[in-house]
């Protein structure tokens, strides 16, 4: 916390560095504000009505992991991940078939996006995206009415008219928010998605008010199948940290979906350098999500985890 | 004929070397001082600097190319980085072959080897050189360098023996087509050596990037703007210790230096500082701050010089002699 410096990357400082973005909002500083920040009428600011609805005492998430979910290339495998997805859902909704589930969370007049991450390195993956979309579609929604999509889900006529959104996307380090997950995926929701940056991203979870966004989503999937735990810069990426986790992580409150993939990630972490790693960013922005935008329940002691499937080296 | 056949190479062989000669006499009149940035000028096109394949990977989706105004498309999050160092152009490749891992090779076009150089230092660098470029950094089958005016950065997608090796040769072609070689930015020469921690030295041009190196404030109380580049170093005390500072410990000072157009901006960027960041400061402008560390700023010529966080009382007049020593040679 004495340390305002950032990122100046030796391992060792690494030890210091979430206390360090926490001073740098505390200490009120724009990263990377562009000016675009003034033409985003739905981005909280002071003056900006927060939203007053409740948080709920307790959220539920769904761990499902299946040691097959990845090929010998670490590629995933279609037939696995649907059903992990099945698997999940169904536990979420407390069905015993998925599409029971499915009819639960999605009906035949919803307009249906599915907001996918189409980052090189690491994206939600044509798996994942074609199971979520074959049972959008099995739940008797219109294929003209369901549309995948990542960064162009401002101009996609299927998300511009969407009364339901689907949210997937991959867990990984962020350079900017400490951790790119489900909160996260709906920065393309904004016209000025760097606007988003002050702070180390603290105020992500006011996307969700965006009227493109607000109150449509049905399902967050973070996928957990080759998480990236590790980063060093905003263009980096580097095979050797992510790991085969293979697991998916499901819940309707995508604050404690975020809050238990953040969990996960900061285990691995001390795994892999042996101590307590924090982030070169502070992920502060899942916390924020619910202490300022009560979007949904960060804190772990009031989230309960249903777990699918094997669980050894499952980190929580 | 004979006759002839002898004369004309002849002629030319004359012809050519005359010419050598007066190019020769031309060029060493042209070159530059030494130390001196070399423009690059017209620059190639950025996917000629992309080799169509190495060791059987090959060239597999058409490239994507971006601008300042559309590198968001290809980084999710942290394209300012890039544009606070004045990107041109980024040329994207992915390279195939069959079973193993794709290749992703991204040529950036900085403008100036000096951007590149802020570029590429931008990340944490604790990797191996792989003597590509000016300076490179291979960890896994990950690659970064900066050659001219280009950072460039090739991964692979898994990690094996074999895409290592591809990632290397890969790099190294990248970087041998890469026709020029560029200079480090000319203010770093003036940082003085003792202590300093080379590993721990940031370039940049604009206060918002400052800023995420180390905060200072939220107002730009150095008129930091396009015209201006200063660099940040980190030093360890004349002891020598700490080098790296511990859990909770803090680098014996910062070192901050700025460059402004002219003498009358950094006087007023001075002027500015001192009101804003050290208001109670003595008339060598030191002063020390609630959080109990010291700091100082004084101007010389077109310089602003900044010590930031010294444990101790900082020699603010020593520091400058020496950055104006640096000047001189």
């Amino acid at each position: 916390m004495k340390d305002k410096s950032r990122r100046w990357w030796s391992r060792r400082d690494f030890l210091r560095s979430a206390a360090t973005a926490t001073v740098v909002g505390a200490a009120g500083v724009s990263v990377f504000c562009r000016d675009g920040a003034q033409t985003q009428p739905a981005k909280p600011s002071a003056g900006t009505a927060l939203p007053k609805r409740p948080v709920p005492d307790r959220a539920r998430v769904i761990l499902v992991r299946d040691a097959d979910a990845l090929d010998a290339g670490g590629k995933p495998r279609a037939e696995v991940v649907a059903r992990m997805l099945d698997q999940g859902v169904a536990a979420l909704m407390g069905e015993s078939s998925a599409e029971a589930a499915w009819t639960k969370l999605v009906k035949p007049a919803d307009t249906v996006g599915i907001k996918s991450n189409a980052w090189r390195f690491l994206s939600t993956t044509p798996e994942i995206e074609g199971a979520l979309r074959k049972r959008v579609l099995g739940a008797g929604v219109a294929e003209d009415r369901v549309a995948v999509d990542d960064r162009g889900v401002l101009e996609n006529p299927v998300f511009k008219r969407s009364t339901a959104l689907i949210n997937a996307r991959p867990l990984r380090t962020h350079h900017w928010a400490g951790v790119g997950s489900c909160i996260k995926n709906y920065i393309m929701f904004s016209p000025d998605p760097p606007s988003w940056h002050d702070d180390a991203c603290a105020n992500l979870a006011g996307l969700w008010d965006l009227p493109a966004v607000r109150d449509k989503t049905r399902l967050n999937v973070l996928v957990m199948l080759t998480p990236l735990f590790h980063g060093k810069g905003p263009h980096h990426f580097d095979p050797r940290y992510t790991w085969q986790y293979r697991g998916l992580i499901l819940g309707t409150d995508v604050v404690a979906v975020d809050a238990t993939g953040l969990r996960i990630l900061e285990a691995k972490r001390r795994d892999f350098f042996g101590e307590d790693q924090p982030f070169a960013t502070s992920p502060k922005h899942i916390r924020v999500a619910e202490e300022k935008f009560r979007l949904g329940v960060a804190d772990p002691a009031r989230i309960d985890i249903t777990r699918l499937g094997p669980m050894e080296g499952a980190l929580i | 004929m004979c006759k002839r056949s002898i004369r004309i190479p002849l002629l030319l062989t004359v012809g050519g070397l005359a010419f050598l000669l007066v190019a020769g006499v031309l060029g060493a009149l042209a070159a530059p001082p030494a130390g001196i940035s070399v423009p690059s000028g017209d620059p190639p096109d950025p996917a000629s600097l992309l080799p169509g394949q190495a060791l059987g990977y090959v060239l597999q989706d058409k490239d994507g190319v971006y601008t300042a105004d559309t590198l968001h498309e290809l980084i999710d999050g942290g394209a300012e980085v890039y544009r606070s160092f004045h990107v041109r152009r980024v040329v994207s490749r992915r390279y195939g072959k069959p079973g193993s891992p794709d290749i992703l090779a991204d040529l950036f076009d900085m403008g100036s080897s000096r951007d590149a150089f802020g570029a590429y230092h931008h990340d944490i660098r604790d990797g191996k050189d792989a003597t590509a470029g000016v300076e490179s950094d291979m960890a896994g089958s990950s690659l970064s360098f900066w050659k001219d005016r280009y950072f460039v950065s090739l991964v692979a997608l898994a990690d094996t023996p074999d895409t290592r090796q591809a990632v290397l040769e890969l790099g190294r072609e990248i970087a041998a087509r890469i026709r020029g070689t560029g200079e480090r930015p000319e203010i770093l020469r003036l940082l003085p050596r003792v202590g300093l921690q080379k590993e721990r030295v940031s370039y940049f041009h604009d206060w918002t990037y400052l800023n995420t190196r180390h905060v200072i404030a939220d107002e730009n109380l150095l008129l930091l703007d396009e015209e201006t580049e200063g660099v940040l170093a980190r030093y360890r005390d004349e002891a020598g210790k700490p080098a790296q500072p511990g859990k909770g410990s803090r680098p014996s000072h910062l070192l901050l230096l700025v460059r402004y157009p002219t003498e009358e901006r950094a006087k007023q960027a001075l002027v500015k500082f001192l009101a804003g960041y050290l208001p109670g400061a003595d008339r060598q402008g030191i002063a020390r701050r609630k959080d109990g560390k010291w700091a100082a700023s004084q101007a010389t010529g077109d310089l602003v010089v900044v010590v930031l966080d010294a444990a101790e009382k900082p020699d603010i007049g020593k520091l400058v002699s020496e950055v104006q020593r640096a000047r001189s040679r």
